[in-house]
């Protein structure tokens, strides 16, 4: 029989190995990059929809609506690009982190004052679907790639990254 | 590293700001009014002017639940308006979309149809021939062109109208109004202003009760 301290606990088992961490961030920057260029592009064909989907979330003034509306997308194709790059990363990570809770926190509000909105991350006009509004669904998926970009910001230094270069 | 992301961004939110207001400015700039009746929504108008009683739609030709309720009230409301009680705007909007035209093409052909005479017929084919999907390409020009001939158009006026795109800028303006004036969703109904719950409105008795309410029974 084996004695206790042979045996390898479940936890150390499944423990990802140090000299990977770098890989699982550059995985995590590069998922990343990918769901910015996709809600950047699926917004930025059509700035009028853009305009009533902010404007259906009742939270800005009038006044704020149409250039938050106009300037997300590139906002979020520009941090594509730099997470792609892996330049500026983790700035690029944390402002990443910041967006979501914005989007987290505007979905969540819209949910508890009773709207019935589509959240609008991938385009559209802010309409909600035929079967009625999925912020349950839209608030696990924020909260994911809100998880991702935690994990660009304070994890490992991650792999082909523009970054590294300066480093070296 | 931070200024680097604090230069990329701002130069996002300024170029963005500009590029996007330019091109939502052209696009709405190119209004054409149409010479048939229009209510105060922008929506085509049927029905006696003089009526008492205004049931406005704000409806999205790719809306199921439009499609429904179409089925539902389209009878009693046919009878509202011929009896000279209620006057109907439909404001066609394009909502659905997304990375489409389909909801701003068909609401666009309906505006053709309404100058070409044939508003109430053109709308009822549109919400009865409703794809199952959205967004799936069904509304395409020559479908569009197709359904005007089913509901009577005969007039080569009406192919240009809807091929040229010729009220995609009317109906821009009419959806971004729609928007601003806290229509959130399709259908939104009104009766004389006040909107009502789409319930009530599919309600042939409720419908009834709320048009003599505002003084359709007079």
């Amino acid at each position: 029989m084996r004695s206790p301290d042979t045996l390898t606990s479940p936890a150390t088992r499944h423990r990802i190995p140090p000299q990977w961490w770098p890989w699982c961030s550059t995985a995590a920057r590069l998922v990343l990059a990918g769901v910015w260029a996709w809600a950047g592009v699926a917004k930025v064909g059509d700035p009028d929809a853009s305009v009533r989907a902010v404007r259906a979330y009742e939270i800005l003034p009038e006044t704020i609506v149409k250039p938050f509306a106009w300037g997300l997308p590139f906002v979020e194709l520009a941090l594509a690009a730099l997470l792609l790059l892996g330049l500026a990363t983790r700035p690029a990570a944390w402002v990443s982190a910041g967006l979501l809770l914005v989007f987290v926190a505007g979905t969540a509000t819209a949910w508890a004052r009773g709207l019935q909105i589509d959240c609008g991350c991938f385009g559209g006009g802010g309409a909600a679907a035929a079967d009625g509004p999925r912020y349950l669904r839209e608030l696990g998926r924020d909260g994911l790639f809100l998880c991702l970009a935690i994990l660009v910001a304070a994890g490992a230094p991650s792999r082909l990254a523009l970054d590294n270069l300066a480093r070296d | 590293m931070w200024w680097v992301l604090g230069a990329v961004i701002v130069a996002a939110v300024v170029v963005g700001v500009l590029v996007q207001r330019s091109r939502s400015e052209t696009e709405q700039a190119m209004v054409t009014r149409p010479t048939s009746a229009v209510g105060p929504n922008g929506g085509a108008l049927v029905g006696d002017a003089n009526a008492p009683v205004t049931i406005t739609e704000y409806g999205d030709f790719q809306c199921p639940v439009c499609a429904r309720l179409h089925q539902l009230w389209g009878p009693t409301l046919d009878q509202l308006i011929q009896s000279g009680q209620v006057k109907f705007e439909f404001v066609g909007l394009a909502y659905l979309d997304q990375g489409t035209t389909e909801s701003l093409r068909s609401a666009a052909a309906a505006t053709c149809a309404a100058d070409a005479g044939t508003f109430l017929p053109y709308h009822d084919t549109l919400y009865n021939q409703q794809s199952p999907t959205e967004n799936s390409g069904f509304l395409t020009n020559q479908r569009l062109v197709a359904f005007g001939r089913d509901a009577g158009i005969t007039d080569n006026t009406f192919t240009r109208c809807v091929d040229s795109g010729r009220f995609d800028g009317w109906v821009r303006k009419n959806t971004d109004a729609a928007s601003s004036s806290g229509v959130r969703g399709t259908p939104t109904v009104l009766i004389d202003g006040k909107v009502v719950d789409n319930a009530d409105a599919a309600d042939p008795s409720r419908l009834a009760a709320l048009v003599a309410q505002a003084g359709g029974g007079r």
